[in-house]
């Protein structure tokens, strides 16, 4: 995904960060911008695709949360727009089921998706591990990642479960390392085959699960059931964004 | 009455009256000639019981003119010399004419009557064939069949097709192919009234083509050929086709009525089972709603009357019960999506065990610490299959496990090759199927008798039928020996899994898999 410097943080807490809401939902807007209040965000609202775009031109916004079921345009045009000259996260409100406009979305640019119906902690989750890393993107700090017992360090290109060295070939250690760079985040099957194995692989999606199954049994603790390297069916695959115990 | 005026009938009064005159020559000089007149008599008789009235009448005047000529004194002329023999004569010719018209009245009235047991007879089985067939071209089949085979001729019956025309649907095609003939069927069908020989002959039909109607035209055209004009005017014949045209009418009528009786059963039974549906449907989902409303109104209207723990229970209700409102919309739409076929199952090579992990990912909160026992066979290859469909099929076997056996008791999930296929077993160890239910957990709406939660509509184990048939596969429900239910999918394997380029100049080789 894009690597460009993100729209300016003014450096501070993410818990004062500003979210667009786009979003022509009354009853939506209303617990979101509730349950936004209640975390220390600030909020703007916007009910149409147009007014969305331009909200995003002029109130600057640290985040944008986008409904891709808007009236007046579609939600991944509306991404599109506003990908033509900003790189502030959005993370997409979607209906459930249909997999493809996921995937659509986060192609056109989009960081990340929830799908309605959602909770609140879900959305706050999201929203925070897009804002980090759009920090990180500006700080370039952050290059080793710990999961559990899982540790990445991305500038020795070190990988270690318990301390041990584990050892991969150079396309496992590029995927995981993909994965690492946008923790937390959803990458789709598009974005992982192009990152890793180039343009000309985009539609080879079994490389990504036999890849993914060697990593599974190098680095999870039961490959059956991964808790660290998860499965977006239809999407793509997440290195999650905190382990459980 | 056919042989009555043939050649053959006046032949054989011929020969009759020249036996009885070889016999009279034989016995004159034993007996009176006026005895010999008994035996040409008998000759009369004979040849009218025989051959009819004019070959009787004809024997008479023969005998007479012999029995003079030979054996009346002068003989050898036909002059008379006793006037008792004239007495004679007059008798024998009475006798003859009136013995040869009752006879032969007879004879027509015998064979009237046996033209007409033939015809019941044929009538007869022919109604018997037909009240056993049950439908349309296996009638016309039957009737066809039997009416070229009692009249002689060829036949074919035809029906009227949507487009107005008519099709052959039994008999002979040979006699409704030709242009005019086709035309005529066609006109048949169109006005119900015959056509062809003898109602009228339009240029090149040479058939009899006869509109079957019971009370209404019944859509169908019987026909006959036809060997000569007249034989296709005998009255007889054309009564025997009308008959048995009445017949096939009739049948087909009983027939069609059959037909909208059973439409109209299902149609009942449609709207019987769509109430049912709706009813269930408003059931489970008003369900849920019911305890929001009363959650969320409580919470509104009862600020600072409820403490702090009781305000999260009812949070908690309310965020509970609108989860279960969602599968149940997400269940529903995906039914009704399967049922349309709007559903494409896109395959794609996809690895059984990440679908597993995907779906107890998503399991985890239900799961709780409820024991998963995961085992695949280890050289399972890359399954075809549409992974976020099949992602469902396994939830809902694993939600299903879940829901039907005591808590912490295991769920096991098994998979392995056989054969072509991939086969998935999951089990548990509840109460497992009632008897008989192994079809119908499969039903939708349908819960099985242990179903004591409330939760779930019926439609998890329908809908993963209905993915597993679109990929191909099967599922089917049984109970393990040792108890607990266990449900099998199989998969079909087809095509090869693509390959994996391996890694030639990676600085660690690439781990078995």
């Amino acid at each position: 995904m894009s690597q460009s410097p993100g729209q300016d943080l003014g450096g501070g807490p993410s818990t004062s960060a500003l979210v667009l809401v786009i979003e022509d939902e009354t009853a939506i807007r209303r617990f979101l911008h509730a349950g936004l209040e209640s975390e220390g965000y600030r909020s703007v609202e916007a009910t149409t695709g147009q007014e969305g775009i331009s909200q995003a031109a002029t109130c600057s916004p640290d985040v944008i949360l986008l409904d891709l079921g808007l009236p007046d345009m579609d939600g991944l045009t509306v991404v599109r727009r506003i990908r033509e000259w900003s790189q502030t996260p959005i993370v997409v409100l979607t209906a459930r089921e249909q997999e493809s406009d996921k995937v659509q979305a986060l192609d056109s640019g989009a960081d990340d998706y929830v799908t309605k119906p959602f909770s609140m902690p879900e959305l706050l989750a999201r929203m925070r591990v897009v804002l980090r890393h759009r920090a990180r993107v500006e700080s370039e700090t952050e290059t080793v990642i710990v999961r559990g017992t899982l540790r990445i360090d991305l500038a020795r290109r070190r990988v270690t479960v318990e301390g041990a060295t584990v050892t991969l070939t150079p396309l496992e250690y590029r995927l995981l390392a993909t994965l690492a760079r946008h923790a937390g985040r959803v990458l789709t099957h598009k974005v992982l085959l192009q990152e890793v194995w180039g343009p000309s692989y985009t539609s080879q999606h079994h490389y990504l699960r036999v890849y993914m199954a060697q990593l599974r049994i190098k680095l999870e603790v039961d490959p059956g059931r991964p808790r660290l390297l998860m499965t977006e069916t239809g999407v793509g695959y997440r290195l999650v964004e905190e382990a459980e115990g | 009455m056919a042989r009555s005026g043939s050649g053959k009938g006046f032949a054989g009064a011929v020969g009759i009256v020249a036996g009885v005159t070889l016999a009279s020559a034989v016995l004159q000089d034993r007996v009176e000639p006026s005895d010999l007149t008994m035996l040409y008599l008998l000759g009369v008789v004979i040849s009218a019981i025989a051959f009819g009235r004019a070959p009787a009448v004809t024997a008479a005047l023969l005998s007479v003119a012999l029995f003079d000529f030979l054996f009346v004194p002068p003989r050898f002329t036909f002059r008379v010399s006793e006037s008792q023999f004239l007495v004679t004569f007059a008798v024998m010719l009475a006798v003859a004419v009136i013995t040869g018209t009752l006879t032969a009245h007879l004879r027509e009235q015998r064979e009237r009557a046996l033209m007409r047991e033939r015809r019941l007879a044929s009538l007869y089985r022919l109604s018997h064939d037909l009240a056993v067939r049950g439908s349309v071209s296996e009638i016309l089949e039957t009737a066809v069949a039997q009416i070229s085979d009692l009249l002689g001729v060829r036949a074919a019956a035809s029906v009227s097709d949507a487009r107005g025309g008519a099709t052959l649907v039994a008999g002979d095609r040979g006699i409704v192919e030709a242009g005019p003939e086709q035309a005529a069927v066609v006109s048949a069908l169109l006005h119900g009234r015959p056509l062809g020989c003898p109602f009228g002959e339009p240029a090149g039909v040479t058939a009899l083509h006869m509109p079957l109607i019971a009370g209404t035209n019944v859509g169908a055209v019987l026909s006959i050929g036809v060997p000569d004009r007249t034989a296709g005017a005998d009255p007889e014949r054309l009564d025997m086709i009308r008959a048995f045209s009445n017949l096939i009418a009739l049948a087909l009528e009983r027939c069609r009525l059959a037909d909208e009786t059973r439409v109209t059963q299902t149609r009942i039974e449609t709207e019987r089972a769509r109430s049912v549906l709706l009813s269930s449907v408003s059931h489970d989902l008003r369900t849920p709603l019911a305890a929001i409303t009363g959650a969320a109104s409580t919470l509104r209207d009862s600020a600072g009357k409820i403490d702090e723990p009781g305000r999260r229970e009812l949070a908690e209700s309310i965020s509970q019960e609108a989860e279960r409102l969602n599968r149940l919309i997400g269940n529903l739409l995906e039914m009704t999506r399967l049922e349309s076929g709007v559903h494409r199952v896109r395959k794609d090579w996809h690895s059984l065990e990440e679908v597993i992990g995907a779906s107890l990912a998503l399991l985890e909160p239900d799961l709780g610490s409820r024991p998963v026992r995961v085992s695949l066979a280890q050289d399972l290859p890359l399954i075809p299959m549409d992974d976020v469909l099949f992602e469902q099929v396994v939830r809902n076997l694993i939600e299903n496990a879940n829901k039907y056996s005591p808590a912490g008791s295991p769920i096991e999930l098994h998979a392995s090759l056989d054969r072509d296929a991939l086969q998935l077993v999951v089990t548990d160890r509840g109460e497992g199927l009632a008897v008989g239910d192994e079809e119908r957990v499969f039903e939708k709406f349908y819960r099985g008798a242990q179903a004591v939660s409330a939760s779930g509509a019926g439609l998890g184990l329908a809908i993963c039928r209905g993915i597993v048939e679109a990929h191909g596969g099967t599922i089917v429900a049984a109970n393990r020996p040792e108890g607990g239910a266990s449900f099998t999918v199989r998969l079909p394997l087809e095509g090869t899994p693509p390959s994996v380029e391996g890694e030639v100049n990676g600085p660690t080789p690439l781990d078995e898999v």
